[in-house]
């Protein structure tokens, strides 16, 4: 159907007006002679009437009175620090502003367009990045400025590319030249963070723990480190843990140089055959604190800001930080990767600052065995759900409410999302109850995986060929 | 001006009075929930903005000039934060399937849901729907949501959103039109009003 977009916003508004398609009798005379157009009409129509039929979930007079109740009890409660929500929305950098709307990365052009000048303010001009188009054609403008750059022998950077960042200056001159309603508001920071939701910094482990647990580490099978349980995409995906213990085989290497290849494949066949033989390998993985590393966002976030990052030596994670706390226990020798690359470093050091802030969780704090105890106890019900569909993995991410241990929203990701399956896993989290702590609430993070002894098989094979 | 009784309201909690604030939460709470749960599909989220809102507007009334109505003032806050939310989420690259949007067909055999096939015929319309919104962007869905879903008059989403009411009968037309595809797709050729209108037979 191919229909003139005038006549596509003139039917479109004739619904919006007071009596509708028939008050417009010309339009009317336009949809009798004009069968498309008749056709469009009556699809709005029907759409329309969907969207204001369109019914929700009734809460109950009781239901309604315990959310003003709710509201009411929180008034005095500190809010994080926002753009002032008062002021109308900011929507000048999307791609489908009408026409008579400019769309510009320029500050200057967007606050002489006649629709912005309402709704822009200095700040979310300075902070807001342009739209994606726009970017990859920052891009692709930049790349042609490097080859013309390098061909007549001039400065890149005094191109002048028509897609680069506002300056300071520009930015200084566009505050000074907006009337004083647009008034850059103080960017938000830490500091204006409320104290409630910083919990307190993190402690190192006890002596004795520390050990016990760098031993434990140091003498466990790649099997529970998991290595072995779901395979490279069970182990990895989407759990810290796991990622850095992958890493762990290398950094904690000695430096005598790389372990031979009989020797590695030894250690990832005896694993994985471990693995296979143990019929609740995921759960007594899980249990044993290597296949999962749930993550409380929160504490990740301000301890690891919190606690300075060592300047020698950038060894991983956990079995570092526990190493220090007793030397005497060495690491179990693991091969060593001579190509290990800087950017690999610096991705694994930033796992481990986040593993080591949880494994030191607050007393606060839920800490991590025992949310990945609620998790492995959920086990048997996510496989349940997943097995239908043949889905071997999922990745969970469900909010606690600290005062109940009760789940306030639960999220998938992975092939599941989105399924009548994934619907039974969120069904199945929600229900789900943790042990009550003291903050306010936290996020925690899993990676179900269920896959048949028959898959880990194969999987072993696989990795053995690719060494 | 709303009405005078909720006037007086205002009044008293720009003076502090809790009470008469949490008056005008009871008055507006089911369409400031409705809107963040139109916005958002999402139960636990729709409910902390909804909350917030109200916070929020709390800490702000003394700002609220009374030159628009408090359901305006509030609409603003609360799409305001549930841009955020919706910002946030894609930063975290994770959805939740639980979508109160949906409806779930009914036991109740008086009601129009009892034929199973109709009930699921609804329930798959208004996914799709639910699909289709999504994935316009946050402008358009904002302009969607309040105009052709809660009814909210055209002027006052202008005063919301902070543009003309030519500009949202523009942003009407283009999220009807992209609605109206997305549709179509889902049907695969099938009769559109037909189908649409197949959860009402």
């Amino acid at each position: 159907m191919t229909l003139d977009t005038a006549l596509r916003r003139r039917i479109s508004e004739a619904l919006d007006r007071e009596g509708g398609l028939d008050a417009d009798t010309e339009l009317n005379n336009i949809l009798a002679s004009n069968p498309d157009a008749q056709a469009y009409a009556g699809e709005l129509l029907a759409l329309e009437s969907q969207l204001r039929d369109w019914p929700l979930p009734e809460r109950s007079d009781a239901e309604w009175e315990a959310f003003a109740a709710s509201i009411e009890s929180r008034l005095d409660e500190p809010l994080a620090a926002i753009d002032d929500p008062t002021l109308p929305p900011e929507t000048s950098f999307e791609a489908d502003a009408p026409a008579n709307v400019a769309v510009s990365s320029s500050p200057v052009a967007m606050l002489a367009a006649p629709e912005v000048r309402a709704s822009a303010t200095v700040t979310n001009l300075a902070s807001r990045r342009p739209a994606a188009r726009n970017k990859w054609f920052g891009y692709s403008a930049l790349a042609a400025s490097v080859l013309v750059a390098s061909i007549a022998g001039i400065s890149v950077f005094r191109s002048g590319s028509p897609m680069s960042a506002p300056s300071e200056r520009d930015l200084a001159e566009t505050a000074q030249s907006a009337p004083a309603a647009f008034e850059a508001p103080s960017p938000p920071s830490f500091d204006q963070l409320p104290a409630a939701a910083a919990p307190p910094a993190a402690s190192p482990l006890p002596e004795p723990q520390a050990a016990a647990r760098a031993e434990a580490v140091a003498e466990a099978p790649a099997a529970d480190q998991g290595f072995a349980l779901g395979g490279l995409r069970g182990g990895a995906g989407a759990t810290g843990a796991g990622r850095m213990r992958l890493s762990d085989d290398f950094d904690d290497a000695p430096p005598s140089g790389p372990a031979p290849r009989e020797q590695r494949l030894g250690n990832v066949a005896a694993a994985t055959a471990q693995a296979a033989a143990v019929g609740q390998a995921y759960p007594r993985a899980s249990a044993e604190g290597a296949a999962v590393a749930p993550s409380v966002t929160p504490t990740a976030t301000v301890a690891r800001a919190a606690s300075p990052r060592p300047t020698s030596v950038p060894t991983d994670g956990l079995a570092t930080e526990e190493a220090e706390a007793a030397p005497s226990l060495a690491p179990s020798p693991a091969p060593a990767s001579p190509a290990r690359t800087r950017a690999e470093r610096s991705s694994s050091v930033s796992d481990s600052d986040a593993v080591r802030t949880t494994s030191a969780a607050a007393p606060t704090s839920l800490s991590a065995p025992a949310a990945r105890a609620v998790f492995v106890r959920l086990q048997p019900q996510v496989a349940a759900c997943l097995r239908p569909s043949g889905t071997d993995a999922v990745g969970v991410s469900v909010d606690v409410l600290g005062a109940t241990g009760a789940v306030t929203a639960a999220r998938i990701s992975g092939g599941a999302a989105g399924s009548s399956e994934g619907a039974c896993v969120v069904r199945v989290l929600r229900a789900a109850v943790f042990p009550r702590f003291e903050a306010e609430r936290a996020t925690f993070t899993h990676t179900f995986v269920v896959a048949t002894p028959e898959q880990m098989r194969r999987q072993q094979d696989s990795m053995e060929s690719s060494f | 001006m709303g009405d005078p009784n909720e006037t007086e309201l205002i009044a008293r909690a720009r003076a502090g009075d809790r009470q008469a604030f949490g008056s005008l939460i009871r008055l507006h709470q089911s369409r400031v929930y409705a809107c963040a749960v139109r916005m958002l599909g999402n139960r636990s989220e729709a409910d902390d903005v909804a909350q917030e809102t109200f916070l929020r507007a709390f800490r702000a009334i003394d700002g609220f000039d009374g030159r628009s109505e408090l359901s305006t003032w509030l609409y603003r806050i609360c799409v305001n934060l549930c841009l955020n939310a919706i910002r946030s989420r894609k930063r975290k690259g994770s959805e939740d399937i639980d979508d109160p949007r949906i409806p779930e067909p009914k036991a109740d055999s008086e009601s129009s849901d009892a034929d199973p096939r109709l009930a699921l015929e609804r329930a798959q319309t208004y996914s799709r729907l639910a699909k289709a919104i999504e994935a316009l962007s946050p402008t358009l869905r904002t302009t969607i949501v309040l105009v052709c879903i809660e009814g909210v008059p055209q002027k006052q989403v202008a005063e919301t959103l902070g543009c003309s009411e030519g500009t949202v009968a523009w942003r009407v037309h283009e999220a009807r039109s992209k609605l109206r595809e997305a549709l179509r797709d889902f049907m695969d050729g099938d009769d559109l009003s037909l189908a649409l209108a197949g959860g009402k037979r």
